[in-house]
């Protein structure tokens, strides 16, 4: 006997999905449309100046303020969103320091030498354009205290030097779990397992109260982003250390033996055999850190350190543009998006590379 | 001494004896007279709420928009896919920030907000809700409600632990009697409850938010005011991203065959995903996603910036009141880190029952 099934599969096109598709898109285009009308249709564009946010509208006296956004808020104040307090005449510094630190990549990332010179190198650019930014007397060049700096180029000064130092504590704290000593492993364990359950905001509280306590009464404090900078610096630490654990958890065991039948010491074994593959397969997870650091260095807003968010925050403070809450977040987010997005972009890129070699 | 001091705490639990001021709390009017203490218990319970109530939305959220990216309908994906782009690199504080102020500028006045039958109401001074309120000795009802919570707790992961320890051959695999380690203490805690709740002669009615001021504020009734709901919009649709590209790796775990064979016997589309898949992804998706929690757990401490008083502003306030910050500071960690152990192992007594057995 003949058994058609009931249901019969379909060929050619799918009506229910090509409906639902239609009628979605038609309400997404509806949803957004309020929005892009905020953003560009009925915004104001130039001068940068409070009065062109300001309309004439028939039947009202005073000038009406603008239905859209109001971008002559952020054109006014951009140099305040990208380096804060830091003082015009001084601005060329902060671009020659990224060049130096992106020579320094660049080196580290090309020359075929030892890995400590490699390394030796970047950490000397790394310090000498954080030397640039600050000034010095005998470079002839005028000191920028840190309270003047801000905005993006500080979020880049906090995430910069959070990785660069956190990743060699980091390393030492997952080699120091790894360990057969007893005393090693568990302060390290302690480390690494405290920190990571605690929010970094409590970490910002206590460098900001807890380090001016273990110094001398009466004695210079400690300077407030260097506070907020030691604390990022232990929570990148303890992130990086787990990264780097599966790092070192993902070489075979047999590595790990071979180069102990060789009768290497630790320090030769982790240097040239096992720490060189197990820091290539970290490099993805060590990417989507960085990123996540990027965005976790604008939690230093709340202790009082106008990074980039921070300031944007507090551009409404301004006279001028009281009441513009929306326009510096959406372009502090816009700038946070393009960082981050091209950043995980590149790290997506790099996988695909590394992977076909 | 010592034994002298339990049987008196026991004797307050069963007949509310002992009186002080932590058996006659008010969990509504918190008051200056109050000490630092009840402000950081208070500060605890907001956090609490937060964190809870994020992590069902989040989780709720994150699996909607797994599915959508994982549908086949186009629009559904690329909503999906801009999303979770979009939220995932920008900062947390700067969505909350955000949130903040549409909650403040953009909702509609009170005259002008949601009503709801007069009974519940969402305007820029909050989402207002009735308010179920006890007569009689709650705080002694809730003690009773917790020690039983703790008990059938402890009997549901001794049997869970038991269970899965027994080998494969007496192991039930597929059958109803898998349920038994979580349904039997979560009957008999509910029982208890019941029992405890006759017994104590508490009564319950409603409240219902009045509105003042000629209709331009309400007051009264159950209020979630803007910090509270902008910091819950803000930690749920961030961690929904998360947890959405989570629900989307562990669908694509699942051997498309299953699909496939699934199809080919004639489920349709939601019974294919519903009985077969699933239930194999949500196996993958269990410890990332307890790591998204436990990441939610501590951005409710951000609550800091938009004015919410969670344990960390509270803790923050009195820090700079009191000068105490050691004491302060250990009690962040100490109840940061309680919160984290008590979330991981919650979700390993999940995780061990759909783990697979055996591997």
């Amino acid at each position: 006997m003949n058994h058609t099934p009931e249901k019969t599969p379909r060929s050619g096109l799918p009506i229910g999905k090509v409906l639902l598709s239609v009628v979605l898109g038609a309400a997404a285009l509806l949803g957004v449309w309020p929005i892009i009308r905020w953003l560009f249709v009925d915004a104001a564009f130039w001068p940068p100046e409070a009065t062109a946010c300001l309309r004439e509208v028939a039947g009202e006296d005073e000038l009406v303020s603008v239905a859209g956004a109001c971008w002559p808020a952020v054109w006014d104040t951009l140099p305040l969103l990208l380096v804060g307090r830091y003082p015009q005449e001084e601005v060329w510094r902060i671009g020659l320091a990224a060049l130096v630190f992106l020579a320094g990549v660049f080196v580290f990332a090309r020359w075929k030498g030892p890995m400590l010179g490699r390394a030796l190198a970047l950490a000397g650019s790394m310090l000498f354009s954080l030397l640039l930014f600050r000034g010095a007397e005998f470079l002839g060049l005028a000191v920028v205290p840190s309270t003047e700096w801000g905005g993006l180029a500080l979020t880049l000064v906090l995430s910069i030097g959070g990785i660069g130092a956190g990743f060699p504590l980091g390393l030492v704290m997952a080699l120091g779990r790894r360990s057969s000593l007893p005393v090693i492993r568990w302060v390290s364990t302690t480390y690494i397992e405290l920190i990571r359950g605690v929010p970094l905001i409590t970490l910002l509280f206590m460098a900001n109260y807890l380090f001016p306590l273990v110094l001398p009464p009466n004695s210079v404090s400690i300077d407030a982003l260097l506070r907020a900078q030691i604390a990022i610096i232990l929570f990148q630490g303890a992130y990086i250390a787990e990264v780097v654990r599966g790092g070192l958890q993902a070489v075979p065991s047999g590595q790990y033996e071979a180069a102990q039948a060789l009768g290497m010491s630790y320090a030769k074994m982790m240097r040239l055999v096992v720490l060189p593959q197990a820091l290539r397969i970290s490099v993805p997870a060590l990417v989507s850190t960085f990123i996540g650091l990027i965005k976790d260095t604008s939690l230093v807003a709340v202790i009082g350190i106008f990074d980039l968010l921070g300031t944007a925050r507090n551009v409404p403070s301004i006279p001028e543009w009281v009441g513009r809450d929306f326009e510096p977040l959406v372009f502090s987010a816009l700038i946070y998006f393009v960082i981050c997005y091209g950043l995980s972009r590149f790290s997506r890129a790099y996988e695909n590379v590394a992977i076909a070699r | 001494m010592f034994v002298h001091v339990v049987e008196s705490e026991l004797n307050w639990l069963l007949w509310g004896v002992f009186a002080s001021e932590w058996s006659t709390v008010d969990w509504h009017d918190f008051d200056p007279e109050k000490s630092y203490g009840m402000a950081l218990a208070v500060g605890f319970a907001n956090t609490l709420k937060v964190a809870l109530l994020g992590i069902v939305l989040a989780t709720f959220l994150g699996l909607a928009i797994g599915l959508a990216r994982t549908s086949g309908v186009k629009p559904l994906e690329y909503f999906g896919a801009s999303y979770v782009e979009f939220l995932r690199n920008i900062p947390v504080l700067l969505q909350l920030v955000f949130w903040y102020a549409v909650v403040l500028n953009v909702f509609p006045l009170v005259q002008d907000g949601l009503n709801i039958s007069d009974a519940i109401f969402l305007n820029n001074r909050g989402l207002f809700l009735p308010e179920p309120l006890f007569e009689g000795s709650v705080d002694r009802l809730l003690f009773q409600g917790f020690f039983a919570a703790a008990a059938w707790g402890v009997v549901s992961v001794v049997w869970n632990h038991k269970m899965h320890h027994r080998g494969l051959q007496s192991a039930p695999a597929s059958t109803w009697a898998r349920h038994l380690p979580w349904l039997v203490p979560l009957l008999g805690f509910l029982l208890t409850l019941s029992v405890c709740v006759l017994l104590s002669g508490v009564s319950l009615s409603f409240q219902f938010p009045e509105k003042v001021f000629g209709g331009r504020n309400l007051r009264g009734g159950l209020t979630l005011s803007p910090e509270f709901l902008a910091l819950l919009m803000g930690l749920s649709l961030y961690t929904a991203t998360f947890v959405a590209e989570i629900v989307r790796s562990g669908l694509s775990a699942v051997d498309r065959g299953q699909t496939e064979a699934a199809r080919a016997l004639g489920l349709s589309g939601f019974q294919t995903l519903r009985r077969v898949v699933l239930p194999q992804a949500v196996r993958v998706m269990v410890p990332p996603l307890t790591s998204q929690y436990l990441n939610l757990a501590k951005n409710s401490s951000l609550a800091v910036a938009v004015g919410y008083p969670d344990l960390v502003a509270v803790g923050g306030t009195i820090l700079n009141q009191t000068g105490k910050s050691i004491e302060v500071i250990l009690v962040w960690m100490a109840v940061y880190l309680s919160l984290s152990l008590v979330i991981s192992l919650v979700m390993n007594v999940y995780n061990t029952q759909v783990k697979l057995v055996g591997r």
